[in-house]
């Protein structure tokens, strides 16, 4: 028996709604949720947070005497930083608020300009190679709308 | 999260062992594991849009929720609608294996304060405690992923020519 392409249509429309309204309610909730302030909320008050842990991700600006100034403005102090640390570079600070805005660093992860832009390239190498594989398995037939495997004939096994 | 060359190669080697293990997967389901291990990344549409946070018709919604298992499966059993019926559950079983290897290398990811983001959602908010095994920048992950997914090759090929051997000798 072949299914019907308008209640393919429609069971295709309706989770692609609940798509969205996961993606609405993970707004509504996320602030509340999760373990550190997000960003969105340390960027509306900083000063709210004070004294409290945060986990941000912060793009290195300059270095300074006893830490770091990032780009959004924000200073890091902290006792000891990698001896590679350049402006560019992409770091995850773990700390406390304090006013400024500034955070006490705890632990800072430092991802390398250069691995950045390697990590770019590799993910869009591999967005290549799954739609190279993927199309040399499964053709699609746009009047049926389905992807076919290469190896099957259209209309034998439509269920 | 992990690089997505890691994530791809990953779900290539997972992938093709299942198809030698389960007989109802074929080698034409295993590129719809690699499409599955994918399917998390499209949160980082935020690198496009320059923001996490986007207004669609009055609704505030987060492209963050893209990388967790209740959003990334409802996408693989959508895409699973996109195949014949007769490859559905196949092609399913493949798309969410692939989600869910994607999440747990993720889980692997060196985080600073010690908690991955809560990948469980809308079953559950927590977040699980990174065990900080790589750096999503580090190169070595992609080095292991593709050796192990060329020995895997390398074992299919052979086991192809040992059965076409077999078969001429008999």
């Amino acid at each position: 028996m072949r299914e019907r392409p308008v209640v393919r249509l429609a069971l295709i429309g309706l989770l692609l709604a609940v798509c969205g309204v996961q993606l609405a309610d993970y707004a509504t909730h996320e602030d509340e949720k999760r373990v550190y302030p997000t960003g969105t909320e340390l960027d509306d008050d900083f000063e709210r947070y004070h004294g409290e842990r945060v986990d941000v991700w912060l793009t290195v600006d300059r270095r300074t005497e006893d830490g770091f100034r990032a780009t959004n403005g924000w200073a890091v102090t902290a006792e000891s930083l990698p001896s590679a640390l350049d402006p560019g570079d992409e770091v995850q600070v773990y700390g406390t608020a304090r006013p400024g805005p500034a955070v006490d660093a705890e632990r800072v992860v430092v991802t390398d300009a250069r691995n950045r832009t390697y990590m770019l390239a590799a993910s869009a190498l591999a967005l290549l190679l799954v739609g190279g594989y993927s199309l040399r398995h499964w053709q699609p037939e746009p009047m049926s709308g389905y992807f076919r495997p290469r190896n099957q004939h259209p209309g034998e096994g439509d269920g | 999260m992990t690089d997505l060359l890691t994530h791809v190669l990953a779900a290539y080697v997972f992938g093709t062992i299942a198809t030698r293990r389960v007989g109802w997967l074929d080698a034409r389901h295993v590129p719809m594991a690699m499409v599955g291990s994918v399917l998390p990344d499209a949160a980082k549409v935020y690198l496009l849009t320059g923001s996490l946070r986007a207004t669609i018709a009055g609704l505030e919604i987060s492209w963050l929720a893209l990388q967790t298992v209740g959003v990334a499966v409802t996408l693989a059993v959508t895409g699973s609608l996109l195949v014949p019926p007769v490859e559905r559950r196949a092609v399913l079983a493949a798309l969410v294996g692939g989600v869910l290897l994607h999440v747990g290398l993720d889980l692997q990811v060196v985080r600073a304060g010690g908690y991955a983001p809560p990948y469980l959602y809308p079953f559950s908010w927590v977040q699980l405690p990174s065990t900080d095994l790589y750096l999503s920048s580090d190169i070595w992950p992609a080095v292991v992923a593709g050796s192990v997914a060329v020995l895997v090759w390398t074992t299919g090929r052979y086991r192809s020519t040992q059965s076409a051997s077999e078969e001429t000798v008999r």
